[in-house]
Parts: structure tokens; sequence; C-alpha cells
């Protein structure tokens, strides 16, 4: 039978076996934030008419305006 | 058929592939087996004419038909075209790996895919139902109510917890270096912009599938049913 225990004295961090989750930093949140209104706006939209939801190329085009012209645009003018 | 899988599942593919692949090719594999038929089996007004597969189904899936769409023949025909005429081994491999993700997942509902043709067998798990015949509103209704719905939030969860595969640095580091397209679009495109495109089939099959479901359950009520091969509430086409 194989036991774990932790060793004694602890070692040093940098060789502790750790959980270790890889998380979004500051800016990945930011982007997604934005990524989350553009979708938002998307699904309402969808939601009341669902010929917008039929096609592939609407979407593109929704989210290239949406996501990359507007925010372009602002920054721009702003 | 599936709704939001087929804009999904190349996520999931690039993220966990050993081969290197293209992303754009592995996407045209993905959507090629429904491109050019989904319009008939839904139908459409033109003018004074109405354009409508007399047995969608067949059409869809089966031969005579396009059913040979979703199988492995047709995948390794267009990738050999990739490769032998337009001279490109990563578009073929990537092509392929597309289009047998699309002919596979088909075969989750109840026609499934006759993915050994020219032998017609429909290899099918029937775990939802097919209701293409049944028109757009119906089909998407039915869909977004049984397993098939499940199987797309699969991909959305699981395109989430790969959250790195839709970052800037991988898309620079992988996506862009991997395929000569990127640099070659982005002589008119700016970068900013690549990345949005890389981005849209994951925001068009998460934020579409949340828009069906509100759909279907806030706004219509159509009751669930997650049963095997369900929702029983529509009329599911068999091969």
């Amino acid at each position: 039978m194989c036991v774990v225990w932790t060793p004694d004295p602890p070692r040093p961090a940098n060789v502790r076996l750790r959980l270790k989750f890889d998380r979004p930093n500051r800016s990945d949140l930011i982007v997604f934030g934005g990524y989350c209104a553009a979708a938002a706006l998307y699904i309402g939209i969808g939601a009341a008419y669902t010929d917008f939801l039929y096609s592939f190329w609407v979407g593109l085009g929704y989210l290239l305006i949406v996501a990359w012209l507007v925010p372009r645009l602002v920054r721009r003018f702003v | 058929m599936s709704w939001a899988a087929h804009d999904l599942e190349p996520y999931a593919i690039q993220k966990h592939t050993k081969l290197k692949l293209a992303f754009v090719p592995l996407l045209i594999g993905s959507y090629s087996p429904d491109m050019m038929t989904k319009w008939f089996v839904y139908g459409i007004h033109l003018g004074p004419w109405d354009l409508k597969a007399s047995d969608p189904a067949k059409f869809h899936r089966g031969w005579p038909g396009f059913g040979f769409t979703h199988s492995f023949i047709y995948g390794i025909a267009i990738a050999l075209i990739f490769w032998k005429l337009f001279g490109s081994k990563l578009w073929a491999v990537s092509f392929l790996v597309g289009q047998f993700a699309h002919a596979i997942t088909d075969t989750g509902d109840t026609v499934g895919t006759m993915l050994l043709f020219p032998w017609t067998f429909h290899f099918h798990l029937g775990a939802w139902a097919y209701a293409g015949q049944t028109g757009r509103t119906t089909d998407a209704a039915a869909y977004f109510s049984g397993l098939g719905s499940m199987w797309d939030l699969v991909f959305v969860v699981y395109g989430f917890w790969s959250w790195r595969v839709l970052t800037s640095d991988y898309f620079d580091n992988l996506i862009y270096r991997a395929d000569a397209f990127w640099p070659w679009l982005n002589r008119w495109v700016p970068r900013g912009a690549l990345i949005v495109l890389y981005r849209a089939a994951f925001f068009y099959g998460t934020s579409r599938w949340i828009a069906w479901t509100i759909w279907a359950h806030v706004i219509h009520h159509y009751p669930y049913d997650l049963s095997w091969g369900g929702p029983h509430w529509v009329h599911a086409a068999h091969p």
C-alpha cells in the first residue's frame, strides 16, 4: 500500500506539489467581458428575430462590427 | 443534425490534437457536409417558388441524395483535392479532421450518417430526434429540447474550460504560425480583426445555443425531453 504524506520539514515552494488552476488575468477578463456584452446583444436580437441566428456569415459580420470595428472607431475618435 | 457542435468542435480538436492543423480548413471541414444542402432541407421561398426536398432526411443524409457528404470517402476526396491540386497537405489533413468530426457527430441523431459510403448503412446512435423535415422552426425547438443540445453544451463548457485556445497569445503563437493563410490575409486585414475572425465560430456557436434555448424555453415553452431519441413530441425521421 502506498502512503503519501507531507515531508517534514516541508520542501521549498518551488518543488512542492500544488494544485494549479490556469486562471485568466485582468486583461483576459476585460476582453472576455467585451465579448460577453457583444453576445448579450446578439442573443437578445436573435431570440426576438430568429432569422438573425441562422447564418454564420451574419454572426461573423456582427462580431467584426461589434468586437473590432466599433472599438477601433471609438479609440480613434474619443 | 447538430446546431452548434460543428461550430465548437474545431476549438476542442485544435486544443487536443497532436497533429499540426490549420484552423480555417478545420472549420471548413466541420461545416462542409451541410454547406450546400441545408437550405434545401428546410426549404426556401424564391419569388413565386417554394423550393424544398420532397424527402428532406433522405436528401440530406441518404442515397440517392447528398448523404455521401457525411461519409469518410467524401472527406478523403476533398482532402485529396487540397493536397494534390492545391499542394497543401496541411489543409488536406485539417479539412479531413473537421469533416470526420461532423460526420461522426451526426451519427448521434435518429437518421445517422452513411459513414462508410458507398455502403449505404446509416450509423446512428439515435440519441436525439432528427426533425429537419419539419422545417427550421420546429427543428430548432426539438433540437434545443433534446439530448442534441446537451451534446452541444458539452462543447460550450469545454470551450470555456479550454479558454486559452481563444486568447490572442494562442492565436499569435499557434494558429497564425501554423498556416500561411493568416499572414496572407494579414496583408489586408489587421491583426485585431484576424483574432475576431478566429474567435467567430466559437462566439456564433455559443451565442446561438443560448439564444435558441431562450427562444425555445423562455419565449415559447417547448417542453424539454432529455430521454434517449427525444424529444418525443416531434416526429423523428429514421433512415
